[in-house]
């Protein structure tokens, strides 16, 4: 009986340290990189793929152009509706961050200007919305898209032209 | 202290289990770097489908303009992203791919991501439709010495806009109106008694997958005469006055009344020089065609778009030339007239034709970022 207290005494320990390395990689779940992998993924799929709902109510975010109407409607992916960026920078932080990514992740969405006569693109964003903030873990995808028509966005104009953007999301 | 075997290996199990299950939550092997590359070669080739219909088939930009915007940007994407790229520009009939231009071409090494992007080169119709008059000639010309004029000949195409894609038009009616020299300024010039017909030719048009031509004169063309039969006035003109005629086209399906109107000069054959027609060996024309044009001297040959002027293809000094339409920074859909002018313009042929819409795949091809 002794024996066998001692033995149950012993492995509490190694229970107990068990049991902590399984909570704390579980809690890494949602910021370790894959998970992010998928949230950027997705989070660049719906804005610059996807036409969006913006007839919803909180909106579902994209902004991919659409022509035709009725029976025939054409998605032109990466070719950004300036009308859809106007209403994304007047929608509030957290319908946008909830139409696009999961509970927990923050998201940020900064778009740099293309310089035909430099053959580059800006070094600062002309335009950036979301989360001021990064966390621990981040990650971003750079795509790069044509805005359709001017937009004006805080009393800026963006003119048609050629962009690189930037998805981060962080948690 | 003793441990009892059974007690050694519960323990060990135990141990085993914990440190297994916390193995087995590492996480995965990270795919960005595959994901990045992907992103960006669909994004380039999206952007490319958009600005060719939109800039190139329906917009200002000519297929050298088009092809320098492009390349400079993908460079400026290849210097940013630090991958490299090739794009193709393939055209489709639907079936097989019939034409190809490479826009951008860099070296590709190690992996890679393949994207590619087939748009319909279409745009929704706007609810409105054209009529477009092609006249076969300008300038067409009359005789007073012989009383003969020149065939009036003009074609027209009837399509949706703006994509261009020609309408069946059955039973297309055309009325030409000439200048020549009527009833009234007859008896008012000279006071003769009998005056010459209305000078109006009409009949219907003759249709060639979807092209409709027209072709009359007068033959002989009468004039004013005085009751003893002499000739108070010559007509229709002489010297070098100039007038218009004008061709009306008009297609009535159930009241819809498209009519398509269209002026030419008339003149007396001695001020004017004597120019070939125009002729091609067909008028609808799909992707991967050969388009065969010949004129009977050498002029200037410029195929533009009715709908807008866009130019498409202009080839200097030439009598015969045949057009292969597979480079698709030389094709843009819709109603063209295919022009012969010779230095000063002020002469010319023309003849009508129609590019269907076609489907354009982009294909890119995106390399590096390891």
């Amino acid at each position: 009986m002794r024996k066998a207290l001692v033995f149950l005494a012993s492995m509490v320990p190694v229970l107990m340290f068990g049991g902590y390395a399984i909570l704390y990689l579980r809690g890494q779940y949602v910021s370790n990189p894959a998970a992010l992998e998928s949230a950027v993924e997705l989070a660049t799929i719906q804005l610059f793929e996807t036409p969006g709902d913006w007839s919803a109510s909180p909106p579902v975010v994209g902004l991919a152009l659409t022509e035709g109407s009725g029976n025939f409607t054409l998605i032109w992916p990466y070719v950004v509706d300036p009308t859809k960026l106007e209403g994304l920078s007047t929608l509030s932080y957290e319908d946008m961050r909830r139409s696009l990514v999961a509970a927990g992740l923050d998201v940020r969405i900064a778009l740099y200007a293309y310089n035909a006569s430099e053959g580059g693109f800006e070094t600062d964003p002309i335009l950036t919305l979301g989360t001021p903030v990064l966390r621990e873990s981040a990650l971003s995808r750079v795509v790069y898209v044509y805005l359709a028509g001017d937009a004006t966005v805080d009393g800026d104009t963006l003119s048609e032209g050629f962009y690189k953007v930037v998805v981060t999301v962080t948690g | 202290m003793d441990v009892e075997p059974l007690e050694a290996v519960v323990g060990i199990l135990l141990i085993s289990a914990a440190l297994i299950g916390a193995l087995s939550l590492r996480p995965g092997l990270s795919l960005h770097v595959e994901y990045s590359r992907d992103a960006v070669a669909r994004s380039i080739a999206s952007v490319y489908a958009y600005c060719y219909v939109h800039k190139y088939a329906y917009g200002p930009l000519n297929g050298t303009e088009l092809n320098a915007t492009l390349a400079n940007w993908t460079a400026a994407v290849s210097l940013d992203s630090g991958l490299n790229f090739t794009v193709e520009l393939l055209i489709s009939n639907g079936t097989d791919v019939v034409g190809n231009v490479t826009v951008f071409n860099q070296t590709i090494r190690g992996d890679r991501s393949v994207v590619e992007k087939p748009t319909p080169v279409y745009l929704p119709p706007n609810g409105s439709r054209g009529g477009y008059i092609v006249p076969g000639r300008d300038v067409y010309r009359y005789g007073t010495s012989d009383l003969r004029m020149d065939y009036m000949r003009a074609y027209v195409i009837y399509v949706e806009l703006p994509s261009g894609t020609p309408l069946e038009a059955k039973n297309v009616s055309v009325e030409v109106d000439l200048p020549f020299r009527d009833c009234a300024e007859c008896v008012g010039a000279v006071n003769c008694t009998n005056c010459p017909p209305d000078h109006t030719l009409s009949g219907n048009a003759n249709e060639d997958n979807f092209v409709y031509s027209f072709e009359d004169r007068l033959n002989p063309i009468e004039y004013c005469w005085y009751d003893n039969g002499s000739v108070c006035v010559i007509s229709p003109y002489a010297g070098t006055e100039t007038d218009k005629a004008t061709f009306t086209f008009v297609y009535d399906p159930g009241g819809l009344n498209m009519t398509a109107q269209a002026e030419a000069t008339v003149r007396e054959k001695s001020t004017v020089p004597n120019r070939p027609w125009v002729d091609v060996d067909k008028h609808l024309l799909m992707i991967g065609d050969t388009l065969h044009i010949s004129y009977g001297a050498a002029a200037n040959l410029t195929v533009y778009r009715l709908i807008d002027g866009k130019v498409l293809i202009f080839v200097a000094w030439v009598s015969n030339y045949e057009w292969e339409l597979t480079n698709p920074l030389e094709v843009a859909p819709g109603p063209f007239a295919v022009h012969m002018t010779h230095g000063d313009d002020e002469y010319n042929s023309s003849n009508a034709i129609i590019i269907a819409p076609y489907i354009l795949v982009v294909r890119v091809v995106a390399s590096g970022g390891v």
